[in-house]
């Protein structure tokens, strides 16, 4: 019986990737790895009322400085750049007669696509790892436990202002990454092809719809609760050993980077294509 | 043991064995002084866990005024676990949170205590532990990774006290500490039991010299 399946098989079959295990491990990690996001996501919106506790406000606005307020600099800078770029590549494209064709261009690049990602990686990039690790030695140290022997539920304490801060804090810097990147870029299409500031940044503002702005915060409230919960997930099944934090960190910094980018083309195909 | 016993107790050990050892059955009376002796390390740890709902044990009960801890569900088990103030023998702090954030963490939690209003409280038992000054605002704003092990137990200690609970349990605190510190704070622990007196205090002790030294109504031994 073996012998006639294994001749009935094509030949693309019996490539590695495409063995039945190895196919069914990737998809059966994948379905634990969402049911472990939507776990985290649903505990999170069933226990918004642990806000009422001063210390779970505490542990939100660390999260909202750490992931919002610090990362500013580094928003900033990739911001500038990005901006610079993408507009003065744009401009170099289509010429600077044309300012309401670059404000249309870059508001489908930047301010749709580009922006919303760039912020996201930038807050994997911070946020992630850290949470991820922060978590696992907590859990490591025993000091889950400790807070459990203290009367307090750890998601509450840990998970539910964290997801809520990242995710808050990671809307907000997508907002401030698309402010910082149009300004810039213009100023230095102003600076470099002598196109008037006030002219483009006028066409972006008559493109810019409410629609617009909205679908840019939409996707950076998405990309900021997928990278939370993926963050935690990844931090709080860490359980035996030390050898197991930078696996799980580098597994949470890949699988968010995937996820952004997988969600990204999903809400653009929705609301875009 | 009749049931106005069982009432009067507000802790209780019923038949709690794991896979090596065995806990006695043992009724803890409001104002009593409680010793539980343990031959190894391994014993602690486990008395430890069992005690805490870590590791449940393979049969028993653990009764905390009338209700079982191992049976609690898991909205009920916090509550459960808040009626007593554990201090572990590592601290157990968070290590995200200085000293402050890690003393008044489940006094604010569980109360809403304002900080400012335990400032006061936390200066007079450091005193107690001759911790003051400029060592004790020092010590304040350490995170636990620069901590010693002994300013570790401190912590953990006061922050168990500041819930003011009716019953709490000691994990080996004179293990590993000098004779002058131990005695120390054996006297803090000592004056917090008589502050109350219906206060239940149960020592876990390893067997090492200073342990005889604790004062106790009862002793119970861990049996292999």
């Amino acid at each position: 019986v073996r012998e006639r399946t294994t001749t009935r098989r094509p030949d693309w079959f019996n490539n590695r990737v495409l063995k039945p295990e190895t196919l069914g491990r990737p998809f059966v990690n994948m379905l634990i790895y969402w049911r472990g996001v939507f776990y985290l996501l649903r505990y999170t919106l069933t226990h918004l009322s642990a806000f009422t506790i001063a210390p779970v406000r505490a542990v939100f606005e660390r999260q909202i400085y750490f992931t919002g307020i610090q990362a500013l600099g580094a928003i900033s800078y990739i911001a500038l750049i990005a901006g610079a770029i993408i507009i003065g590549q744009i401009t170099s494209l289509i010429g600077s007669a044309s300012p309401q064709a670059t404000a249309r261009v870059l508001l489908w690049v930047l301010v749709r696509e580009l922006g919303p990602l760039l912020s996201a990686i930038i807050v994997i990039a911070r946020s992630s790892a850290a949470t991820a690790s922060e978590l696992a030695l907590m859990g490591l140290r025993g000091e889950l436990d400790s807070l459990r022997r203290m009367g307090i539920e750890p998601f509450d304490y840990l998970i539910v202002p964290r997801i809520t801060g990242m995710t808050l804090a990671t809307a907000a810097v997508t907002v401030y990454f698309l402010i910082i990147a149009v300004v810039s870029g213009f100023v230095v299409v102003w600076l470099t092809n002598d196109v008037s500031f006030g002219v483009s940044i006028e066409s972006v503002v008559v493109l810019l719809t409410p629609f617009e702005v909205l679908m840019s915060l939409l996707k950076g409230f998405v990309f900021g609760l997928t990278i939370a919960a993926t963050s935690c997930l990844y931090g709080l099944r860490v359980e035996s050993s030390v050898t197991d934090v930078p696996r799980a960190v580098t597994s949470a910094v890949l699988r968010n980077v995937i996820t952004v980018f997988v969600l990204d083309a999903i809400i653009t195909y929705l609301f875009f294509l | 043991m009749t049931p106005s016993d069982e009432q009067a107790s507000v802790f209780a050990l019923r038949g709690v064995a794991g896979h090596r050892f065995r806990l006695p059955d043992s009724e803890f009376m409001p104002g009593q002084t409680a010793r539980i002796t343990c031959a190894s390390q391994d014993e602690r740890l486990w008395v430890w866990k069992t005690l805490t709902g870590v590791s449940p044990p393979v049969k028993g009960n653990l009764i905390i005024r009338g209700r079982s801890l191992y049976r609690a569900s898991a909205a009920e088990r916090p509550a459960l676990l808040r009626e007593i103030g554990w201090v572990p023998q590592d601290g157990g702090l968070v290590s995200n949170l200085k000293t402050w954030e890690n003393l008044i963490l489940p006094v604010s939690y569980h109360k809403g205590t304002a900080a400012a209003e335990l400032e006061e409280e936390v200066t007079r038992l450091f005193a107690r532990l001759a911790v003051t000054g400029p060592a004790l605002r020092a010590l304040m704003s350490c995170l636990p990774d620069r901590l010693h092990p002994l300013e570790q137990r401190w912590i953990a200690t006061v922050r168990a006290m500041l819930m003011r609970p009716d019953i709490i349990v000691y994990d080996a605190p004179f293990s590993g500490v000098e004779r002058d510190h131990a005695q120390t704070l054996l006297r803090l622990i000592t004056d917090f039991h008589r502050e109350n007196p219906a206060r239940v205090s149960v020592f876990l002790l390893p067997n090492e010299p200073f342990s005889e030294r604790v004062p106790a109504d009862v002793t119970y031994a861990v049996e292999s």
